[in-house]
């Protein structure tokens, strides 16, 4: 499964790549330090899987979400990021995002919600 | 007394009858009074006419008239005279050419006299016939010095008659018309005159009746005639002399009047000035009687006006002029004039001066004051005008302090809350992140540990628990500062956030009731509506002991309404009138009337014992909004 990540920080997006890393079936195809970029390369790659972070300079990640969904891309969206938030996970439902996890529980539960939003199932998790 | 009045035929009180001649004696000097001429001629015809008839002569020494009266009635009594006349034994002699001929100076010469009339008397006996003739004279010259008023001339004239008589043998019949003695100071003069003579024949009313008895009766009723005229005279004499003491009054009145009276003639000349005109001129009687009124007058042209409206006989009322005084000075004065005329002609006229000099001089006084007074008021009106100014300027100065002040506040406020977002965004997207990433970190190393070391895996487990904590930790706190989903989601979401957070720390149910076609606003507009919901609840949460709170954010067009209540025991009343004043008001009520200044909006509070409501209103136009955010919103 081809990966976009999303981060504006390098350190995460390495991070990031380190857990997906433990599945050989899982390839990051391309990385990107703001939404805008995001779109661009998803437009361009049509990965498999998008993981975007929100808060991100230029654009950021429910917007940039909004964008490749206006495009007509459906490409399954997971959202990394650092907001604990009901209201966030519900904006990101009505976007169309099918995931969403918090970074401090990435390590437990992304490979998982990757596996889960790849094969088009939802993953939020415990809600946030 | 002889003061009858016996001219006056209605005097007679019985029938008249011919009067009987006159009987004289030779050397009888009698003198008649008589009324009307044709009796006295008739009586002197009688005489004539016995003495020519005795053959005696006869001189008559009258005038033109009754000489030829006498000749007429002779004639007519069938008298032949002429004989007579030519034989010199009726003389007839004109008195007023036989005065000539002894008056030296007015005065009869006694000498003259006895030359001229003796020589008269001696040739007319001469012509007399008979033994012893006797001579008859009439003489009328005393009448006529009596008559030109020479009553001294008139009474020597009878002295020398009777001083002839003494010489010469004659008798004398005098006569005087009974109007000469018409006035009562004639009675002294007409006894004098009496008594020269030895007869006195009473005017032809007592002498034409003819009983004794009929006199008496007219003596009575004459005497009664005369004791009412002497009352009557008694009585005028009082009457005149009350009306002269009266006249006096009024004259004193009008000589000490107060007022100043002055009279002028008709040549304006003045005639008469009471005591206040003198004092007022400072003229003494002397000095201004008989001037020329204009030469009082300052202005020539106010005098001929005063004189003009006389002289159309006006009555003149308060006619303003000004007066010369002797000192020099001048005096203002009031004048009430009229003019007396008499069948057309002006006799003099009567003015009445009032000095108005010091009354003009108050009102003058009295108007300088009042221009002071104004010029005062206009003064300090001017003053008070500029001090307005001023303090309008300074008002101006003060107001622009305190809009600079607010506006200061309003950005300090911007840079709060750009500074909280600024620390929130380093707090949350540097350390939350570095966190975030110590986190995954720490969890794969845990993942790592687990293979060699379960001690060292279970150590970094409870690593990456305090990371996880402090993580918490941090986003509540950056949260607080400034929610990151008002970036990100916007208002309602970080409202619903904010709010969800709240009820659980405070308690108290917050109903959110938000429009749904709200959309995205400006960061700073959802700011100020985050931050004042933000300081409401936390109002609500310190101060009302409200079990809830509801928000209500609603869109009209122009205008976003934000409304929250409670349901608390409210504000107090005075500190609601401080808010609505704009006066001084909790610090975070200012905050939120400063926040939302800047976008023209208004703070109502309204409150009572049930609670409080606050309600934000801010105009907004949707549709300038959705154009300036066309496209996406890349925060």
């Amino acid at each position: 499964m081809r990966i976009l990540i999303a981060d504006d920080r390098e350190a995460i997006r390495k991070q990031v790549s380190l857990i997906l890393s433990a599945r050989p079936d899982l390839e990051v195809c391309a990385e990107a330090s703001n939404g805008e970029e995001a779109v661009e390369k998803t437009r361009e790659l049509n990965p498999d899987l998008v993981i975007l972070d929100i808060t991100m300079p230029v654009m950021n990640g429910l917007d940039a979400a909004r964008t490749i969904r206006s495009l007509g891309l459906n490409v399954p969206i997971l959202v990394l990021t650092v907001h604990k938030s009901k209201q966030l996970v519900e904006e990101a439902k009505k976007i169309g995002v099918r995931g969403y996890v918090t970074k401090a529980d990435a390590s437990q539960s992304l490979l998982s919600a990757a596996d889960a939003v790849g094969q088009g199932l939802p993953f939020f998790s415990s809600e946030s | 007394m002889c003061a009858v009045k016996n001219s006056n035929p209605g005097l007679l009180l019985v029938k008249q009858d011919p009067p009987p001649p006159a009987q004289l004696h030779h050397s009888d000097h009698a003198v008649q009074f008589y009324g009307a001429d044709g009796p006295f001629l008739d009586s002197l015809t009688q005489s004539v006419t016995h003495a020519l008839g005795a053959g005696d002569a006869v001189i008559v020494i009258a005038t033109q008239a009754h000489r030829d009266g006498l000749l007429q009635r002779l004639k007519t009594s069938g008298v032949d005279f002429t004989v007579a006349i030519e034989k010199g034994r009726f003389v007839l002699l004109d008195a007023a050419e036989t005065l000539t001929k002894f008056l030296l100076q007015g005065w009869p010469d006694a000498t003259c006299f006895a030359e001229v009339i003796g020589n008269v008397i001696v040739r007319a006996r001469a012509a007399a016939e008979g033994d012893n003739p006797a001579v008859f004279a009439f003489g009328e010259m005393v009448a006529l010095l009596w008559g030109e008023g020479k009553s001294g001339a008139a009474l020597r004239l009878e002295q020398l008659w009777n001083g002839l008589a003494a010489t010469h043998s004659f008798s004398l019949h005098c006569a005087y018309p009974m109007r000469s003695f018409e006035r009562e100071e004639h009675g002294e003069l007409f006894l004098k005159i009496c008594a020269e003579h030895s007869v006195v024949i009473p005017d032809e009313t007592y002498m034409a009746l003819g009983s004794e008895e009929g006199r008496r009766r007219n003596i009575s009723y004459l005497q009664q005639q005369a004791r009412a005229l002497e009352n009557e005279k008694a009585e005028r004499e009082e009457a005149e002399k009350a009306l002269r003491r009266r006249e006096m009054e009024l004259a004193e009145l009008l000589e000490n009047a107060p007022e100043a009276v002055q009279q002028t003639g008709p040549d304006q000349r003045i005639l008469w000035a009471n005591k206040a005109v003198l004092k007022l001129v400072g003229y003494s009687a002397e000095e201004i009687v008989g001037r020329h009124l204009s030469e009082f007058y300052v202005d020539r042209q106010t005098f001929e006006e005063f004189w003009e409206k006389l002289m159309r006989q006006e009555e003149v009322y308060d006619f303003h002029a000004e007066l010369k005084c002797k000192d020099g000075s001048t005096k203002q004065v009031l004048i009430h004039s009229n003019g007396l005329w008499e069948d057309g002609e002006f006799i003099h006229s009567r003015s009445f001066i009032r000095d108005v000099t010091e009354r003009n001089e108050m009102i003058q006084a009295l108007q300088r004051a009042r221009e002071e007074l104004e010029m005062r008021v206009n003064l300090r009106t001017a003053e008070l005008e500029q001090k307005n100014l001023q303090i309008q300027e300074q008002a101006k100065v003060l107001e622009m302090t305190n809009g600079g002040l607010r506006e200061l506040s309003a950005r300090l406020l911007q840079v709060q809350d750009e500074e909280r977002r600024r620390i929130a965004r380093d707090l949350h997207d540097s350390t939350g992140q570095i966190l975030a990433l110590l986190s995954m970190t720490l969890s794969g190393l845990q993942a790592e540990a687990r293979k060699f070391s379960p001690d060292l895996a279970q150590g970094l487990a409870e690593n990456v628990e305090v990371v996880k904590q402090v993580s918490a930790e941090l986003r509540t706190l950056s949260y607080l500062l400034h929610p990151p989903l008002l970036d990100e989601m916007g208002l309602e979401s970080a409202l619903r956030w904010y709010v969800d957070g709240f009820g659980k720390r405070s308690g108290i149910k917050v109903t959110l009731d938000l429009s749904a076609n709200l959309g995205r606003l400006s960061r700073e507009l959802e700011t100020t509506f985050y931050r004042i919901v933000q300081e409401c609840l936390t109002n609500i949460h310190r101060h009302s002991d409200s079990p809830t709170a509801t928000i209500r954010l609603s869109q009209s067009p122009g205008r976003i309404a934000l409304e929250i209540d409670d349901e608390g025991k409210g504000i107090a009343q005075e500190k609601i009138s401080k808010i609505a004043s704009s006066g001084l008001s909790g610090v975070g009520l200012r905050g939120m009337r400063e926040r939302i200044m800047d976008f023209r909006g208004s703070l109502e509070v309204t409150s009572n014992g049930k609670g409080t409501h606050i309600k934000v209103t801010i105009p907004f136009d949707a549709k300038e909004r959705d154009s300036q955010s066309l496209g996406v919103d890349s925060r």
